[in-house]
This record gives structure tokens, C-alpha cells and sequence, in this order.
């Protein structure tokens, strides 16, 4: 149940992609020949693919290996493009690693980057941003839907406030792909992130949404070729595309019809678990997307939580970052006000496109059985100190 | 699906799915003591039960609890077996290192065992005295 992690790649995403490894070797760039040429071809159809699922034109699509590069250009690119206009930036405490590390960066490099904090619900709250915005700000980026909460933002509101200012704003949507409807003329966004592998395609291909009208500016942070518009340099992975694209289609055929069944199980495995006293949701009950439902667990160790649960074979992820030599709470769910020990003790269930019924019902068996035995270890849960 | 975390040995596995000697114990002759440590989050509950005073005292049972990770429950569970039914003498100089070597912690994990041991050693010091 870590479909938020990753998905495996659909049986019609990889026949869609074996073609450009077996025996259509073309290079999309090579337009001098047939093989070249429909290489370019099918890039281009897939182009126009990943644009419709989101409602931009085609030559607003970059390609990019992920999306953490995806939002490493939009964030750094905008910035350096802009410089000259301001050096603010804004964002959320909450957000991906691939946001927050290249805003790190560039507060490094003399930029002045706002950090909101969201409220408990894991909303950003309008009052903070527009009080934050000023003349200098360039960019806001908040990601649509929450990768360890599932919460989703309201980009639309939030899109309004950063345009009165003057500024740009980029949103990360790579757990929202494929999952909620996307449409970037009514979300009204800037530029937007987006990656393959979370909607069932392969690994280690992504996308940038660029704004033509009003035009963006960005600055490239990869050279040596000017491919993708002198945007993003480097040859195209064309099965890769081949395989989003496929993926894409899948998604619009799905997507209407899964949102539902998978809410409908979520929903249930939320009543399982929740029959169990001191499980507390995190994040927004109702503005979240269908797959993702995260608990904080009362009582027992997040480590010890984590091996009992494998133990029974129920794969989910911690709402922590955690090694085995420093455990690391999760940073989003602190920022929501979780405890250090109940963001450790936290865990993200993601359902996807196999999950079923009766793989909730035994998740929520080997979920409730493995937090009762730790619980029963427990002179902590025992003692009532965290009731 | 994949293998448990191979940072832990079988043993440690074993004790954590299984923990024999977790619980409590009840009477007059009981000591128990409850340790936390500062770098890490686990606490600690020890109660043994002692016979005998000097050195003929003897440690008769233990019992554990124990909120921590799965290093914490499989180190209190060792400790509990080893020192049932020996003589205090003999258990009173248990080291971290000797129970380290028993289930193949890794260092990053010591901390489980030093709060073990300091666990038996405040037991043991709680007993002297008020055995009979």
C-alpha cells in the first residue's frame, strides 16, 4: 500500500514503450532520416498527450527526467530569469524535498525566501501569503496535493493572490497527476511540475508545464544541445515518453471511475483503523486526494510500528524520513503540529489501481493486530502518558 | 516480498515477533524499575523478583515492558531470560557489550542495550536492602 511512493508500470504503458527500445532506435533530434524523424513524431504525439490531460498546449510541455527537475527549472529558472525584477520567494514548510532544497539553495546564494507554515489541517492559510507577498516576490510554489498527507491546496485562490502581486506561481504536481482532474487554465498556474512514474508509467521521466500567455521566462539550468526549446538540453529518452504518454491515456480513461472506488476504500480502511482509540488523521478530512490516508499511531514506536506491520506483509511508508542511524522525524507532519514522537510514529497508506477490498480488510487486520500488540509491550500506552 | 531490515540478526528478529518474557509480575518480592535514556525515545519497565538476601539472592523471574523500536524489545526480552533464576552476583555484572554480542546489535543500536543494563543495575540497587 505505497502507491504514493511509486507505481508499478501498466501492462499497456510497457507495450507502448518496448517498440522504441527494440526496434525504433531513432534519435528525435536526428531529423535528417525516417528513424529520426519518427522518433520526433511520436514525442511530439505524446507531447500533445500529457498537454490534454492538463489542459495546456503541447509546446508548453517540457520534458524532464522527474519531477524533482522539473521543479529544480521552473524554481531556479524563474529566479535567475527574474533576478532583476526581485528576489523574494514564498513557499510552504510542507513541501517536497526537490521544492525546498533548491529554494535552500538560492536563500544560499542571497535570495529571500519566505517559509509559510501551514495550519493543522495542512492548508496554507491566505492571510499568510498575502501578507508575505510583496513587489520584490517572484515565485510562490505550492505543490497540489500533499505527497505524505494527500491534502490538497486550493491553487486557483492562491493563484489569484500571487498574480495581484505581480508574482509568478509554480505548483508541484506530481502526486495530483492522473489522480484528480488537472486543468492549468482554470488552476491558472504559471508553471507546473509533473512525473510519469507516480500514474503507473516508468521512472525517470517528467514534465514542465511553462505558461506561453502571459509568457514565462526561465532560465535553463541544463545545457548542450538546446533541445526542448533551449530549455532542457539532453536527447530524449523516447521510450520513457512513449510510456508517459501511454500512462497519460490510461489516466483519462481511469481516472473518473478509480477517484471513486478508491476514495470508497480509503474510507473504509479509515473506519477500520479508526475503531482502534489514539489513531489521529493527518491532514484535511475532506481536501485530499482519493489514495493517500495518513495516520499518526498513539502509543507505540514508529520503528517498532514499521517492522510489525512488514512482519504481516504490509508494505507502507513512514510519514517519517527515517535511517537507521539518525531517525529523522517527518519535517510535514511536524509542520502540522504533530509531536516529534507522533510524526515518527506515523503512516502513510496509498492505495492504487490493484488495490481491492479484501487487501483493506487484511491491512486493516494486520494493522490493528500489530498496533494492539505494541501497545500491550507499552508501559508508555500502558501509563496512559500519551492517551 | 522483501526480507526484514538486515540490520537485525534472527535472534533480534525472534525476540521482537515473540517476546516471551514481556508482561508484569505481582507480589511483595517484586522490584520495578523504569528507565528512559535520553538519546532515544524508548522507555523502559524492569521488574524482577528476588529470593534471598547477599549472596545466595537470586533473581527468580523478570518481566518487561517496553515502548521503543524493535532493538529495544528484543534487548529487554534477552536481559529478562538471562537473568531469571540466576544469582544476583552473577547477572550484577552484566555488560553492554555481552549483550550486544548475544543478538548481534549494530552500534548504531547500543543505546538499547546500555538502557537494558542500566535497567538491571537500578533494579538491582532498588532490591539490596529490602530483600529477605
Amino acid at each position: 500500500m505505497d502507491y504514493a511512493a511509486t507505481t508499478p508500470v501498466a501492462e499497456c504503458v510497457l507495450q507502448a514503450m518496448l517498440p522504441w527500445l527494440r526496434d525504433r532506435p531513432g534519435n528525435a533530434a536526428s531529423l535528417t532520416h525516417g528513424w529520426g524523424r519518427q522518433a520526433q513524431a511520436m514525442v511530439e504525439a505524446s507531447r500533445q498527450d500529457l498537454a490534454q490531460l492538463v489542459g495546456a498546449e503541447a509546446r508548453e510541455i517540457i520534458w524532464t527526467s522527474g519531477a524533482t527537475e522539473a521543479n529544480n527549472l521552473a524554481i531556479k529558472g524563474v529566479a535567475d530569469a527574474y533576478a532583476n525584477r526581485g528576489r523574494q520567494l514564498i513557499s510552504l514548510r510542507t513541501e517536497h524535498k526537490s521544492v525546498l532544497d533548491p529554494l535552500c539553495q538560492l536563500e544560499q546564494a542571497g535570495f529571500r525566501v519566505s517559509w509559510l507554515v501551514p495550519d493543522a489541517d495542512g492548508r496554507l492559510r491566505m492571510a499568510d501569503l498575502t501578507a508575505a507577498l510583496s513587489e520584490q516576490c517572484t515565485l510562490v510554489s505550492v505543490m497540489l496535493v500533499n505527497n505524505e498527507t494527500g491534502v490538497v491546496q486550493d491553487i486557483p485562490a492562491i493563484a489569484a493572490a500571487v498574480h495581484d502581486s505581480g508574482a509568478l506561481l509554480h505548483v508541484d504536481a506530481a502526486q495530483a497527476l492522473g489522480k484528480l482532474p488537472i486543468d492549468v487554465q482554470a488552476l491558472d498556474v504559471d508553471l507546473m511540475s509533473f512525473c510519469a512514474h507516480k500514474l503507473y508509467g516508468p521512472k525517470g521521466i517528467g514534465a514542465l508545464y511553462v505558461r506561453r500567455r502571459p509568457h514565462v521566462r526561465l532560465t535553463a539550468q541544463q545545457h548542450g544541445g538546446g533541445h526542448e526549446r533551449g530549455l532542457r538540453s539532453g536527447t530524449l529518452p523516447t521510450h520513457q515518453i512513449a510510456g508517459f504518454a501511454a500512462a497519460c491515456t490510461l489516466a483519462a480513461q481511469e481516472m473518473p471511475a478509480e477517484a471513486l472506488r478508491i476514495t470508497a476504500l480509503r474510507q473504509r480502511l479509515w473506519q477500520g483503523i479508526s475503531s482502534l482509540p489514539g489513531i489521529l488523521l493527518n491532514g484535511h478530512p475532506d481536501k485530499r486526494v482519493a489514495g493517500i490516508l495518513n495516520v499518526s499511531v498513539e502509543g507505540v514506536d514508529g520503528e517498532a510500528l514499521f517492522a510489525a506491520l512488514e512482519m504481516e506483509g504490509l508494505g507502507v511508508s513512514a510519514g517519517s524520513a527515517c535511517t537507521a542511524a539518525s531517525a529523522e522525524s517527518s519535517y510535514v507532519l511536524r509542520a502540522l503540529g504533530r509531536s516529534d514522537e507522533l510524526a515518527y510514529a506515523s503512516v502513510r497508506f496509498s492505495l492504487g489501481r490493484d488495490s481491492s477490498q479484501a487487501e483493506v480488510d487484511a491491512a486493516i487486520g494486520i494493522f490493528t493486530a500489530g498496533v494492539t500488540r505494541l501497545r500491550q509491550l507499552s508501559p508508555v500506552w500502558e501509563a496512559g502518558a500519551t492517551p | 516480498m522483501n526480507p526484514m531490515d538486515p540490520m537485525y540478526s534472527e535472534a533480534v528478529w525472534a525476540r521482537f515477533r515473540s517476546p516471551a518474557h514481556a508482561g508484569r509480575l505481582h507480589g511483595p518480592q517484586v522490584t520495578t524499575v523504569r528507565m528512559q535514556t535520553p538519546g532515544s525515545r524508548a522507555v523502559l519497565q524492569l521488574q524482577l523478583s528476588v529470593a534471598g538476601t547477599g549472596p545466595t539472592a537470586q533473581v527468580q523471574q523478570a518481566r518487561f515492558l517496553a515502548y521503543g523500536g524493535v532493538a529495544s524489545i528484543a534487548a529487554a526480552d534477552w536481559l529478562a531470560e538471562y537473568v531469571s533464576g540466576k544469582a544476583v552476583v552473577e547477572v550484577q555484572g552484566l555488560a553492554v557489550n555481552q549483550l550486544m554480542e548475544a543478538l548481534s546489535l549494530p552500534v548504531v543500536k547500543r543505546h538499547s542495550a546500555l538502557l537494558a543494563c542500566n535497567a538491571l543495575q537500578a533494579a538491582l540497587a532498588q532490591t539490596t536492602g529490602s530483600v529477605q
